[in-house]
This record gives C-alpha cells, structure tokens and sequence, in this order.
C-alpha cells in the first residue's frame, strides 16, 4: 500500500473517503472549527461544548498561544451554515500540550456560551484501560485537500495499534481534520458507552517519525484522565 | 513505626514504577483554561505574505508543509490558510520544510526552507492567475 503523505495529507492508498449529509445526525454534530488563519474540526459531546485537538485551541508550548476568534459552526457544508456559528466562550486544554507540546496530550475542548447541542446532538464518550485494537474507526470533518472547500467527509478503518495514550488507524485524513473524534457505533446495551456513536480518540496527526508513527494516522486517546477533564470541562458553568 | 532499609528501597522503586508507567493520572493531564486575553508568544515556524503577480493579496490560500527530515517531526493536521492580507502563520519544528500553496484559481507554488529553534523563516509566495 503506496502512502501519499506530506504529514498533512495523508491519504493511505485508495482514497475511501466519502461526502457526508450535513443536516442528519450525527453528521450535524461534527463541527467546522475557525480561528484566525485556518481551521480544524470539532464533535460535539453535550450541549455546549465541542471536543478537539489540543492545537486547535493553542499552539502548543510555553511559548505558544490561544487561538484567536475561534468560531464553531455545526454541520457546515461548502458555504453553508444549517445550524448557525457560534463564538467560544473558554477554550481549554491540558499542561502536557500548553507547557510540554507532548503529541501524547494533544486534546481541547470548547466551551459555548448557548446550547447548540440541543438542537444538532452530540455524541457519547468513553474510556477503557484495555486495548482498543481491532475496534472500528470512524473520523469525519473538514479537510482541506478536497473540493468544495470545507465540505465534511467520513473516513473509515479499525484500531490497528493501541498505545498508553494514543491509538492508529489508517483512516484517511488531510490537515483541517485535526480535532475530528475517533469514534465507533455502540449498539444498545453496550458496556460504558451505549445505543450510539461513541468518542475513545480525538484525531490529530498524520503519519511522522518512526512506527507506528510513520505508517499510521493517529490520534489521542480517552483516557480515564482525560475522561475526569472531559467531565468537568462540560460540567463547567 | 520505622522503615528498614529494604522498607524505603522496595517504597522508592514503587514510586519511580508508577511514576514511569504511563499510567492514566499525570500531571500532563493538568487543565489549563485560556484567559480571554491575547497571548503574544514567539513564533518558531514558517511565516509569510501570499499575493499576485500585482502585489494584491490572495486570501484563503492553504498552505500546506511537508518534513523532508527522517525521522519527521509530527505536524499537526490542521488547516492553514492565508487572512485578508495574505499572511499566514505555520507553528512548526526546528527543521528542513517544503511548503506547497494552493489557491482557486490560481496555479500552485513550492517552496523549500530551514526552521531554526526560537526563529520564524520568512516565505513569500506570488501566484499566478490561471487562465480561463
């Protein structure tokens, strides 16, 4: 399998992506991210809040910064907005990527001041000490190799690769997916999450460096830590 | 009560154990919250102006780098493009970069360039119109 990266696209062979409808759950869950110069995608996990990568709210590091004018607009699709856009109210992260700029910690959350959620919906989320390999993979969001501009399209694959604090898959991705979750469809009476889609990954890098790195997309886990920050950043006023 | 030597031993090997383990709790987890103010950090990357072949700028330009080191260092997969005035920022690693830009309705262009540790490399790109 011939990879075609520039560790910004990073399409693994036949390009599997398809074009998903906006205005449906859960694609209209799926969030176009803007800041000032670029974008990323962001998922909806309860009623104001929206998770992503770490460096699509700050740049990374103790000299990095917040992101500016940062904007999320549910379901976007090529120009067009269904659901509205919405301004952040807090951004967050974590030490690990806003001090150390450790890949490992690379995850975000932005919180809104109104309630979209309750009209797009969000996802469930979950964490598990065991491997995850071998469970589907799902991303979906915004990149921006392909036409129309910030059109959302949905890529799928399995866990190939479970590390402490990141898993691989070779979904295919291109800059401007950074953010989108890592997810798989949990029917009812599931354990932990259940009867939906269900975030353990939050996707942020191409392929890079040495393997797994180098022959695989990857992203950052859920952990139970990062569960404990994910719960207390929704619950947050 | 008093540890014996092998007490304190066996407690400091547990602790560098867990310490090293990567287990779920961290300090890296650590939540951080931004302050509402504008940060004005130093940019270690790729920075520069996208215009025309009549110096106007072209906007909405995605710029895209590629590592040409091995091992590559990781970049994120976030979409850059240029603002109103044809600026555009790239947060990258100390190393050797291509950078490819593309923009509707205009013929794409690569560059090469050395990021140093701490410093901003400047890369300006003219575009030329395609024809209709």
């Amino acid at each position: 399998m011939k990879a075609m990266t520039s560790g910004q696209e990073t399409v693994l062979g036949v390009d599997t992506r398809f074009r998903t409808y906006t205005t449906t759950y859960p694609a209209r869950a799926i969030a176009l991210i803007t800041f000032t110069g670029g974008w990323c995608t962001g998922t909806f996990y309860g009623p104001n809040v929206v998770l992503t990568a770490g460096h699509c709210v700050h740049s990374g590091g103790s000299s990095g910064t917040w992101k500016r004018n940062v904007r999320v607009w549910p379901g976007y699709n090529a120009g067009s907005a269904p659901y509205g856009s919405y301004a952040a109210r807090r951004l967050h992260s974590v030490t690990g990527w806003t001090v150390s700029k450790d890949e490992r910690y690379d995850y975000g959350v932005i919180k809104l001041s109104t309630n979209a959620g309750n009209t797009v919906g969000w996802f469930g989320y979950w964490w598990q000490a065991a491997s995850l390999t071998g469970l589907p993979a799902i991303i979906a969001g915004y990149p921006g190799d392909k036409s129309p501009t910030q059109s959302q399209w949905l890529s799928a694959d399995l866990v190939r690769v479970t590390e402490n604090r990141q898993v691989f898959y070779k979904n295919d991705s291109a800059g401007g997916l950074s953010g989108s979750a890592v997810w798989q469809d949990r029917p009812a009476g599931s354990a932990f999450c259940t009867n939906g889609p269900c975030i353990y990954a939050i996707h942020a890098y191409g392929l890079h460096g040495i393997a797994p790195h180098s022959n695989h997309n990857h992203g950052t886990r859920i952990t139970q830590a990062v569960y404990n920050n994910l719960v207390a950043w929704k619950n947050a006023r | 009560m008093m540890m014996s030597n092998n007490g304190w031993m066996v407690a400091f090997v547990a602790f560098i154990l867990l310490a090293s383990s990567g287990c779920s709790y961290s300090n890296e987890d650590s939540p951080v919250t931004s302050t509402g103010q504008v940060g004005i950090g130093s940019v270690e990357g790729i920075v520069g102006r996208i215009t025309d072949t009549r110096g106007r700028p072209v906007v909405g330009a995605l710029v895209q780098p590629r590592s040409l080191d091995d091992p590559s260092p990781p970049i994120p997969e976030i979409a850059i493009v240029s603002d109103d005035n044809g600026r555009y920022t790239w947060q990258l690693s100390p190393g050797s970069y291509e950078l490819s830009v593309s923009a509707d309705g205009y013929r794409g262009m690569t560059k090469l360039t050395k990021v140093k540790a701490g410093q901003a490399a400047t890369l300006d790109f003219t575009l030329e119109r395609t024809p209709y």
